[in-house]
């Protein structure tokens, strides 16, 4: 396994939550252990008025886990994923995550500069649509590059090696590293937003469709980078999507939703495979066969 | 891996049954079968035997946690304690079939772009060996399973039938798994390699391991199976 984050930078030990960690001790009962979770999310809804953007949905998420939301669009799964990353504010329930110092936090009393330090450090947070999650007028390295600059990284030449380093990783071509992602094909920016979010060695990843939108072949390659590099790094993944066939290739289990609830849930071959509740049932039987 | 536990089986199945409720369907309810009972134990294999429908290839798949039991239980030694397939959690049923369980489909479920040999090895790099050795061991196995080596590199997708269920069957014999299913190992395979997997079955009954499978072919359960357990009816469609 090659390891190219260990090219002389570290993540600084100043942590997002700095200051804020006396005001809001967890008790001892939250104090971790080996097999303690990453993320805990309970009773989290979202009410707009009357409508329900998702209701009473809870799970947690152990490192090194890949859970799955999958429904169809407008099943509240996008929605939830926001909720958990502490881009909305839930209606109801909370969100806690696990910091690498161990301790517990409430996702959504962070204050926003810790939260978006949280998405810049120890979270990654992949968009559907990689110009949401690049910038296109940069240059790829320097999109890699701001992340470890983030982090605390000050030295050029080992930004770029890392940047050099990483282009390959998601297998870009290293003489493509100073151009904008504008130039670059769909699944390559896609790669290369992968790449900007694992700079970090981030400990929890958010994908929201990372796949879609890129033709079948695109989508395969795709698919077995992220599932390879998952494994490599041990991180724990909340995916987002609608392609059943993804959900069982990344996940180690999945949530189904509809109309903002989670109808079925549990390890991932097992709900595809004896889907019990009538809309999984319609999801998997309604998938083409290739 | 290899163990001696002569007291208790390594899979005891109780009051099992499995229904299939289909909601597309009018809500038609079809029972695969109740009240089933059956012991497997380390060393031996146990043939499941009866018509196509009958109910073999639910069970295998309940045992191994891909489908849900409706009543029952699955006792299942896993390390040095049991554990029920029937109920056990996601994170449990993961951790058996990482260490205890392994089970050969009829079919490969390819996974794009992974070479072969890597789709061997991930078995063993799971359960942290060095991907070197794991390639290593899993090149011997497919040598052995006449998967010639030009095709290692490349990914399965294009392979035909018979190789692609070799290569499962590699899949499922790199480790000494102390449970081992096998859903029609030989169901593609020409004689050679029919040979091959028989004698790969009785390595794996003389290691200790529980091996419980449907063999379509007679000549095969014959020589590889110890007890044959017989499901008699046709699944039943009880209405809705």
């Amino acid at each position: 396994m090659t390891e190219p984050a260990a090219v002389g930078f570290a993540i600084p030990s100043a942590s997002p939550f700095a200051g804020i960690r006396d005001a809001k001790a967890p008790p001892p009962a939250d104090r971790p252990s080996p097999n303690q979770g990453l993320l805990y999310v309970e009773g989290v809804g979202k009410y707009y008025g009357d409508r329900i953007g998702c209701k009473d949905v809870s799970f947690d998420l152990w490192p090194g886990e890949v859970l799955a939301i999958v429904g169809e669009s407008g099943s509240g799964k996008s929605t939830l994923l926001n909720l958990v990353c502490g881009r909305m504010v839930p209606t109801s329930g909370k969100v806690r995550y696990r910091e690498s110092s161990g301790d517990l936090f409430d996702v959504h009393k962070l204050p926003e500069a810790s939260r978006r330090r949280l998405l810049r450090t120890e979270w990654g947070y992949v968009h559907q649509n990689p110009r949401d999650g690049l910038r296109m007028r940069v240059s790829a390295g320097g999109n890699i590059g701001e992340r470890l600059m983030a982090c605390g990284s000050r030295h050029y030449g080992n930004i770029r090696k890392t940047g050099v380093s990483w282009l390959d990783r998601v297998e870009i071509d290293a003489d493509r590293i100073d151009d904008v992602p504008v130039s670059y094909s769909g699944g390559m920016q896609q790669r290369l937003q992968i790449a900007r979010n694992l700079v970090s060695a981030p400990r929890l990843v958010f994908m929201d469709e990372p796949t879609g939108g890129l033709d079948v072949s695109v989508q395969a390659r795709l698919l077995d980078l992220i599932r390879t590099l998952v494994r490599e790094m041990g991180l724990s993944v909340v995916l987002v999507t609608h392609d059943l066939a993804v959900a069982r290739l990344l996940a180690h289990r999945l949530m189904v939703m509809r109309r903002g609830e989670v109808v079925e849930s549990g390890l991932a071959d097992q709900v595809l495979d004896d889907p019990r509740h009538e809309y999984t049932q319609l999801l998997v039987s309604s998938v083409l066969q290739g | 891996m290899c163990g001696n536990f002569a007291d208790t089986p390594h899979v005891a199945v109780r009051g099992l049954a499995k229904t299939f409720v289909l909601h597309a369907q009018g809500g038609a309810v079809i029972n695969a079968f109740h009240d089933l009972e059956l012991d497997a134990w380390a060393g031996e294999c146990l043939a499941l035997h009866g018509p196509s429908g009958s109910g073999k290839s639910t069970l295998l798949r309940s045992i191994y946690a891909n489908y849900k039991p409706t009543a029952g239980s699955i006792l299942v030694r896993h390390g040095p304690g049991r554990v029920d397939m029937a109920t056990a959690g996601p994170r449990t049923v993961l951790e058996v079939r990482r260490d205890t369980m392994g089970y050969v489909s009829q079919f490969l479920r390819v996974i794009p772009r992974v070479a072969t040999v890597d789709i061997v090895a991930e078995r063993l790099t799971e359960q942290g060996i060095n991907r070197e050795e794991a390639r290593e061991r899993a090149g011997a196995l497919l040598t052995r399973l006449r998967i010639p080596r030009r095709l290692w590199g490349l990914a399965p997708a294009t392979f035909s039938g018979g190789e692609q269920q070799r290569v499962n069957i590699a899949r499922g014999f790199i480790r000494k798994y102390p449970i081992l299913l096998l859903d029609e190992p030989t169901a593609s395979l020409d004689g050679e390699n029919r040979n091959t997997v028989m004698e790969l079955i009785d390595e794996a009954k003389a290691c200790g391991a529980a091996v419980i499978g449907i063999f379509h072919d007679d000549e095969v359960r014959a020589a590889v199976a110890d007890r044959a357990f017989a499901f008699a009816r046709h699944r039943e469609a009880v209405g809705q």
